[in-house]
């Protein structure tokens, strides 16, 4: 938002190279072509599915969005979410809100020690995430000793990732207030100002006065509370907490940030891109799953339109540069 | 250079500065020791061949990818390169071959036949998607991170597609055996291949202008191009070495366990940074030395094979791994600063 329609009069340009634009074209065609060759995919009940875990991923997606704008990236998010979630699991006997309270708490704990490292030791973020997600996903088997914890008795917990409110499912709220809070405070605070500052060029945030350091600080917190969150959210679907809940969904996450036309780079990137990049990345999931193309070919698709993608928004962006 | 710095600097400099440029050899030596006081099948012949055969498969994805961190890029596809290169190469040869007449796989997946025309494929598959890697990287103007990323997803799931997540097993191929488990002078020869490539590697960036243009174009690309370097081309040249020598080191692991796995290599991409990481070589591109992945390369390995014997559970494993890499890039982010 910040690097577009900054001008009235080249709005028509403007808008062609609008990554959210682009992105909710890309979506509607999905949707329409999509339920054209597979009519089940316009049903109620599968779109709710559609939007239940695309709020989960985009949960974690919104995270990692926060930490690709200050011009770093968490490679931990995955690792992050099954250790928060297991030692949130060993309270699950003293009731559901304490296991909750100490997931999101250890989320954020490990969220800072990631901004810790790369802030103060200044090792550069890939290696610091790629070291801690190593660290973060040992913990989680330590904690439980390779066992998963089993979420019987624990309805509010449950009714998390498997509840309504008024029709909607519980973690579309939960994604939408995040991605609501995080944009308004992206847009209208001095805070969120200085994440895309720091993110677009360090050296100058930091001569004008932005504590670049504790910048990065709040965004990395932030990328571990949406990981802990994510967590919950997935588990309660299936009844059990496993230690390997969130291998490879640092992947995921990052994939839906770019999709959403944030930039590894720094300083570009919008939640609401995310939020549109994570429906987009789930509801095309959905589509190749009902098409019957197999869990493989999937996986191939996925891999196959992220690079295609990046390489538009390269396209796309071409003369600005 | 040493004796003068110690004329000036007083003789506590001298072994300061040789602890510091032979640190990994030092730590290399140290873990060896551990190993022999923590555990006496340590120097165990078994345990050796299998600490050099793991150092030859680690080693050769830590050289490609040490080329590919050089011209400041990454590489996340090497381990699923290795699942994938053998799994297309044998799919490949089977329909070259069933032209002809000969039915390469028996049974339902025991590859009997067409060992030459297989190796050459997995080199050539291996090689050519790294370049594709490059290819896409350099005209797209796309970070590596991201390319590399998806082309890990698209690799895996092709592997599984193609072998319909059977196993391929090789045992009734005649000389599949070999690369893994025939051994020269006491040295396992898979072993002597990995020697051989970083030996190449490292001469050829020593003695030819390749090393030069490599390290310039990752040390500071826009010097390079106003210099005359075609950048695009070595960084597309350094993905299709990184992907090669994965496609080596599928060779010698699908030879070893004589069979071919589709989850094999996965997760081998993270080790192989972190093998580079710690051997010195950093992510700004430009800086750190072959030999260095290589000695960490074993370093890394015998660390892994202590561990395994003094009976630590794999979990504990995953955890040491994760603060060497932490401690071994913060290392050198000291001294950078203080360099």
């Amino acid at each position: 938002m910040i690097s577009n329609g900054l001008d009235d009069d080249n709005f028509k340009k403007g808008i062609l190279k609008n990554h959210t634009f682009i992105l909710f074209i890309i979506l509607a065609c999905v949707m329409i072509i999509g339920s054209i060759f597979v009519p089940s995919l316009a049903q109620k009940g599968n779109l709710l599915n559609v939007l239940r875990l695309a709020s989960i991923v985009g949960l974690a997606a919104i995270g990692a969005t926060m930490v690709l704008l200050v011009g770093e990236i968490d490679l931990s998010i995955g690792s992050i979410m099954s250790l928060s979630l297991v030692t949130g699991g060993l309270m699950v006997g003293y009731g559901s809100l304490p296991a909750l309270a100490v997931t999101c708490l250890t989320g954020i704990v490990l969220g800072i020690i990631n901004g810790v490292l790369v802030t103060k030791l200044k090792i550069n973020s890939l290696m610091v995430t790629l070291g801690t997600m190593s660290v973060f996903a040992g913990l989680a088997n330590v904690v439980t000793r390779g066992q998963s914890i089993f979420l019987y008795d624990s309805p509010l917990y449950l009714s998390l990732g498997r509840g309504y409110i008024a029709g909607i499912p519980v973690p579309v709220i939960i994604f939408l207030f995040v991605g609501i809070v995080l944009s308004i405070m992206l847009r209208y605070t001095k805070t969120g100002k200085e994440i895309y500052f720091t993110g677009a060029n360090k050296r100058a945030a930091w001569v004008s006065g932005i504590n670049t350091d504790k910048i990065k600080l709040i965004a990395y917190s932030i990328s571990g509370l949406t990981a802990a969150l994510a967590g919950p959210l997935l588990s309660s679907q299936t009844n059990r907490i496993t230690p390997i809940q969130g291998v490879g969904f640092e992947l995921s996450a990052i994939a839906v940030a770019v999709l959403g036309g944030t930039s590894l780079i720094g300083g570009k990137g919008t939640v609401i891109g995310t939020i549109l990049g994570a429906l987009t990345f789930q509801l095309l999931l959905n589509v190749l799953t009902l098409s019957g193309v197999g869990t493989y070919m999937e996986q191939v698709l996925k891999g196959f339109l992220l690079i295609v993608i990046v390489v538009v928004y390269q396209v796309i962006d071409k003369p600005r540069r | 250079m040493a004796s003068e710095s110690s004329s000036i600097n007083g003789g506590f400099i001298v072994p300061a500065k040789f602890i510091k440029n032979n640190m990994l050899i030092i730590i290399l030596l140290l873990e060896l020791i551990m190993g022999v006081i923590l555990s006496p099948v340590f120097l165990g012949n078994t345990n050796v061949q299998s600490i050099l055969i793991n150092t030859a498969i680690f080693g050769l994805l830590a050289v490609g990818q040490s080329l590919v961190m050089l011209v400041k890029e990454i590489d996340l596809s090497v381990g699923a390169m290795m699942a994938f290169s053998p799994i297309a190469a044998i799919a490949l040869a089977k329909k070259i071959l069933s032209a002809s007449g000969t039915e390469i796989i028996m049974g339902s997946n025991y590859v009997v036949d067409g060992l030459f025309i297989i190796v050459v494929l997995v080199l050539l598959v291996s090689a050519l998607i790294g370049m594709l890697n490059g290819i896409i990287i350099v005209k797209a103007k796309v970070p590596s991170l991201i390319v590399t990323l998806g082309m890990l997803y698209v690799l895996s799931g092709m592997s599984y597609i193609l072998s319909g997540g059977y196993s391929l097993y090789l045992t009734n191929l005649k000389g599949a055996k070999s690369l893994g488990s025939s051994i020269f002078a006491g040295i396992p020869v898979n072993f002597i291949l990995f020697l051989a490539v970083g030996v190449l590697v490292i001469l050829v960036l020593k003695y030819t202008k390749v090393g030069n243009r490599i390290y310039s174009t990752g040390g500071n690309e826009k010097a390079a191009i106003y210099s005359g370097i075609n950048t695009d081309f070595w960084k597309v040249m350094a993905f299709g070495i990184s992907g090669l020598s994965a496609g080596i080191a599928a060779l010698i692991y699908s030879s070893r366990l004589q069979s071919v796995e589709t989850i094999q290599g996965s997760g081998y991409e993270l080790i192989s940074i972190a093998i580079a990481v710690i051997g010195g070589i950093t992510l700004e591109g430009g800086r750190g030395k072959i030999s260095g992945a290589i000695i960490a390369s074993a370093i890394l390995c015998i660390m892994l094979n202590i561990l395994s014997l003094v009976g630590l559970i794999a979990w504990y494993k995953t955890i040491i791994i994760g603060l060497i890499i932490i401690g071994a890039a913060s290392q050198h982010a000291f001294s950078r600063k203080t360099s």
